[in-house]
């Protein structure tokens, strides 16, 4: 007889849409977190390929559906430190580190952010603003509640003498559960590529050098710049966009492609060209890959839009009289280009997330040559490597948010035949 | 009817969110002047603890008998608000939230104007919670069965989840055997391992099934009923129809191969040299090209794809790396064999796809950006005609084969089996999902779900996740053993009606029928979406939509404009 339970490790869309999939069957579910919030990156982004529909207005409701559910046990600030047992009998030992804010009582007034006197890179706006050491990072977050940053905190103890609710604890110990579960969904996501990797695009050195996910912060309206795409306090007119950075290059051990850059960048263009209409947009590319369903409507509705795309992925970005130019080599035309830029966006590529051979070695799973988890057999992208132990979204390759969705439905049903049908 | 002569009206601030820019204050002073308010509170977070303790202290003193929250959008919130009404013994449909943040104090930058707009609103919503009355969801059985249309992979794979799960699967296929496509596909990628043994496998595994029915050389006459509870009809190759009951349907009906044919510019069965990616994989399985083999071979892609004159625009997904995975087998065959691809774009994007895409360059097959426009003989040859798109010059290429990489279109019939099932298509002509990003299995037809190709091109990888992920959407309410529906359906005064039968061609979900017994229109709730059409049409107004009626609609309408 199997557990009559699952534990989904990873709060972003995957792990949602799986732990969702598996309540709503009636079964419980451990949504564990290692953040203090679920939602993971669709949370940052402004829009959704090939609609254009804001991400945060498709996100929140399903943020609230899983919150709210029954059956679903949310355990944020957590990691997953040990699996023994069998499919169909996990015993799962779960690390919850201190939040040092109840979310049962924070009601997240946000009192406390007026008296932190700690400011850090604020992570979520990709390092575009600065937020304290005690923080939630945009409105609609899940559990709505502040959490602490203990590494950053000074324990100056102000907040909690601001706090109204009494829900800040500077003593929250650090806490071991327990749970038997039938089956296990890893559902934990990817990190993306760091551009530094790539020295000649002068990412890190000049502040007008941008990742897609930094742009897509300046253009979300809970943005830094409130959604005004601003560099330096000007607004650019000359964008070039750079695809494949740390995708199908052998040279930063990524030979693989990620699958959703084309697409973003293709939005992001229309997205510029819709708000800043005379910008002159260049995007970069090797290949054109607008696969999926619309995508290769959004790729046509970018040209029309006046976005130039230009094949041939440049070699370098340098600084002449305090402009950026890019330069490479235009492989249709067969010459070399220069172009002058304001903004500078790297579509960077996805990578395995932080942690994951961790992960793997507590599961038992395995990695594949680039640090994705592996599957049983090639076909079936939702077995893992171990029985009773199945992949959702990202962690198994870089996907978009359709086909993950699809991916975490199909590791649910894999997990409800093994702990039901036992019984039947 | 009871109207309601207490109504509590409680507004949040949402920390600033409200109350940065909206007059709170001010707003409750004049709230609490409305006739038939009797309480106005107000909370910076409506939502918390604390709040919802003062809405549920009211009720149960009975100060209050209706409940108005005005905060955040309903999509946020109405759920807990009903879910904290009700736990203090109120009906939750008398209870009804007004949106000032959305709608108002994140869209009115002066302050005035947004505290009367939030004004007007709430009065709206006062009027009309006067006449609201308590309602029940409706909950009703379900049929733990699931039919399966289309015996390919992704109905296999559906098949084999729903059945391990416990529940019952009809699986109705028209060819006279299970696998589809996957039975003709020799190898696969980015693995070149055999995927006849693999689809074999698992058929055999169905097959051994006890809770597995399958209709060989069938197909799916005749839909009716609603999720949880519908009739199929299945003709039989024999012309016999048997009827089924089942709770959930998959749709995995896959796809059709663009006919060549219709570039006659590439004479593909003109020229016996011409083959498609589809006759590819079969002369492969065959052991074809015995011997010497040809000296040179052209891939060209996009036939079918991305093509405007043909009104296909989309990409099909797969034909690239179809084409990697033939071209290097082609290579590994024939070494000496010059392979040439000619593409647009090389949209190897799939997990290894890029990797296989090297290694059939490392082998040799070299790839030529370049649009080919015609095929034509010349010397027992073939010579494509080709403008190169990277040197920028017309050029001609002497070939003995040609293997054109078809596309995909939906499949034969998906026209009328769409109509059988009320599906929407996208503008593609495959059926259309539920939502693009979080609804990818679902349709618009509560109780319908989708698998593989049916929805959109797709490869073999992708098409097996969606079908997994399917049988978890279908089998949902068989877990839960019961569909529970919001009871906002039609409702029919039967003194009123006049049976002109208008509601009856309304419906889009032919959820209202005459009723020959009692000579009188019915409803059918469980297939009620609930959308309105037919009260709006009834030109008697014996119609009405629960929740919505006019007695509902008009007062609030009116405070609006007032």
């Amino acid at each position: 007889m199997a557990f009559p339970a699952v534990l989904v490790i990873g709060g972003g869309i995957a792990g949602m849409q799986a732990a969702l999939d598996v309540g709503d069957a009636g079964y419980r579910v451990y949504l564990v977190e290692r953040s203090p919030w679920i939602g993971g990156h669709m949370a940052q982004l402004d829009k959704t390929f090939p609609t254009n529909d804001c991400a945060m207005c498709t996100l929140s409701p399903r943020l609230s559906e899983v919150a709210g559910h029954p059956n679903i046990t949310l355990l944020t600030t957590s990691e997953v430190i040990k699996v023994e047992g069998k499919a169909g009998e996990f015993k799962v030992t779960i690390r919850k580190k201190p939040r040092f804010v109840d979310p049962g009582k924070c009601n997240a007034c946000e009192e406390c952010l007026n008296v932190c006197p700690v400011s850090v890179p604020n992570e979520f706006d990709q390092g575009l603003s600065l937020r304290k050491a005690i923080y939630k990072p945009y409105p609609q977050a899940i559990p709505n509640a502040m959490a602490i940053n203990e590494s950053e905190c000074r324990k100056c103890l102000k907040c909690l003498k601001v706090c109204e609710q009494k829900a800040i604890d500077h003593h929250m110990k650090e806490e071991l559960l327990e749970v038997e579960v039938g089956a296990i969904i890893v559902a934990t996501g990817f990190e993306l590529f760091d551009p530094r990797k790539k020295p000649e695009f002068l990412y890190g050195r000049s502040p007008r050098v941008l990742t897609g996910l930094q742009l897509e912060r300046l253009m979300c309206s809970l943005g830094p710049t409130g959604g005004e795409i601003r560099i330096e306090g000007r607004v650019p007119k000359r964008f070039v966009f750079i695809q494949c950075v740390g995708s199908r290059d052998r040279t930063v051990n990524h030979p693989y492609c990620s699958r959703v850059c084309c697409m973003y960048t293709a939005k992001q263009a229309y997205e510029v060209k819709e708000r800043i209409p005379d910008a002159q947009v260049t995007i970069c590319y090797m290949d054109v890959r607008a696969y999926g369903k619309g995508y290769e409507g959004l790729y046509e509705r970018v040209q029309r839009k006046g976005v130039l795309y230009r094949r041939g992925i440049p070699s370098e970005i340098y600084e002449r009289d305090g402009v950026l130019v890019v330069r490479g080599e235009d492989t249709l035309l067969g010459e070399p280009y220069e172009l002058e830029a304001d903004v500078i966006i790297l579509a960077t590529g996805l990578e395995p997330s932080d942690g994951v051979r961790e992960l793997a070695s507590v599961l038992g799973l395995k990695l594949d040559e680039d640090g994705f988890f592996q599957e049983m057999t090639p076909l079936d992208p939702v077995l893992s490597t171990r029985e009773g132990i199945f992949l959702a979204g990202c962690c198994q390759a870089p996907k978009d948010i359709s086909d993950t969705v699809a991916h975490a439905s199909g590791a649910a049903a894999k997990a409800l035949a093994l702990i039901c049908g036992e019984k039947k | 009817m009871k109207r309601g002569k207490r109504i509590g009206v409680y507004i949040c601030h949402c920390g600033r969110n409200i109350a940065g820019y909206v007059d709170v204050e001010e707003l409750t002073k004049k709230v609490q002047e409305l006739k038939w308010v009797s309480i106005v509170r107000q909370e910076k977070y409506m939502c918390s603890e604390q709040g919802q303790k003062t809405i549920k202290r009211d009720l149960r003193e009975g100060l209050v008998d209706r409940v108005i929250v005005a905060a955040c959008t309903p999509t946020m919130h109405e759920k807990t608000f009903r879910r904290c009404v009700s736990e203090a013994g109120l009906n939750p449909f008398l209870y009804q939230q007004v949106n000032i943040r959305e709608n108002c104090s994140w869209v009115t930058e002066d302050k005035e104007q947004a505290t009367e707009k939030a004004f007007k609103l709430i009065k709206g919503a006062v009027w009309r919670v006067r006449f609201l009355e308590p309602l029940f969801q409706l909950e009703y059985p379900v049929v733990p069965s699931c039919l399966i249309i289309g015996g390919g992979v992704a109905g296999i794979t559906a098949a084999l989840d729903i059945s391990e799960a416990g529940f019952r699967v009809i699986l109705v296929e028209r060819e006279d055997q299970l696998g589809g496509w996957g039975r003709r596909i020799s190898l696969g990628f980015p693995k070149l391992i055999s995927v006849r043994e693999y689809v074999e496998d698992r058929i055999k595994e169905l097959a051994s099934r006890p809770n597995v029915k399958i209709y060989l050389k069938s197909e799916v006459e005749e839909i009716s009923g609603f999720q949880g509870d519908f009739q199929v009809k299945i003709r039989l190759n024999s012309g016999g129809i048997v009827k089924e009951k089942v709770g959930s349907i998959i749709v995995a009906t896959g796809f059709s191969p663009f006919k060549a044919e219709l570039k006659p510019e590439f004479g593909y069965r003109k020229y016996p040299q011409v083959l498609t990616t589809v006759d590819f994989e079969q002369l492969y399985e065959e052991g074809f090209l015995e011997g010497e083999g040809p000296k040179a071979v052209a891939f060209i892609q996009c036939v079918g794809s991305r093509d405007q004159t043909l009104g296909r625009t989309y990409c099909s997904r797969v034909c690239c790396t179809v084409v990697a995975k033939q071209a290097l087998l082609l290579k590994e065959k024939f070494p000496k064999a010059k392979v040439y691809v000619f593409y647009m774009d090389v949209r190897t994007f799939g997990k290894g796809y890029e990797e296989l895409y090297e290694e059939a360059q490392r082998k040799g097959v070299l790839y030529v950006r370049a649009n080919p426009g015609e095929i034509y003989p010349k010397n027992d040859k073939l010579c494509i005609k080709y403008e190169d798109t990277l040197l920028q010059k017309t050029q001609e290429l002497e070939v003995d084969m040609v293997v054109l990489a078809v596309g995909m279109d939906p499949p034969n019939g998906a026209d009328e089996l769409g109509r059988k099932l009320s599906l929407s298509r996208s503008n593609d002509g495959f059926y259309l999902e539920a939502h693009p990003k979080l609804g990818p299995l679902d349709t618009f037809s509560e109780g319908i779900f989708l698998a593989g190709c049916c929805q959109g091109p797709k490869d073999l990888v992708d098409t097996i996740a969606q079908a997994h992920g399917a049988a978890s959407r279908a089998t949902r309410i068989f877990h839960a053993q019961k569909v529970i529906k919001e009871p906002l359906v039609a409702k029919i005064d039967q003194e009123v009606c006049t049976k002109c039968r208008l509601c009856e061609q309304t419906c889009n979900f032919n959820a209202i029928l005459y009723e020959e017994r009692s000579k009188r229109m019915k409803v059918i709730e469980t297939a009620c979406k609930g959308c309105g059409a037919c009260a709006a049409n009834c030109p008697s107004g014996a119609m009405s939509l629960s929740h919505f009626r006019y007695s509902q609609m008009l007062p609030w309408i009116e405070a609006l404009v007032d």
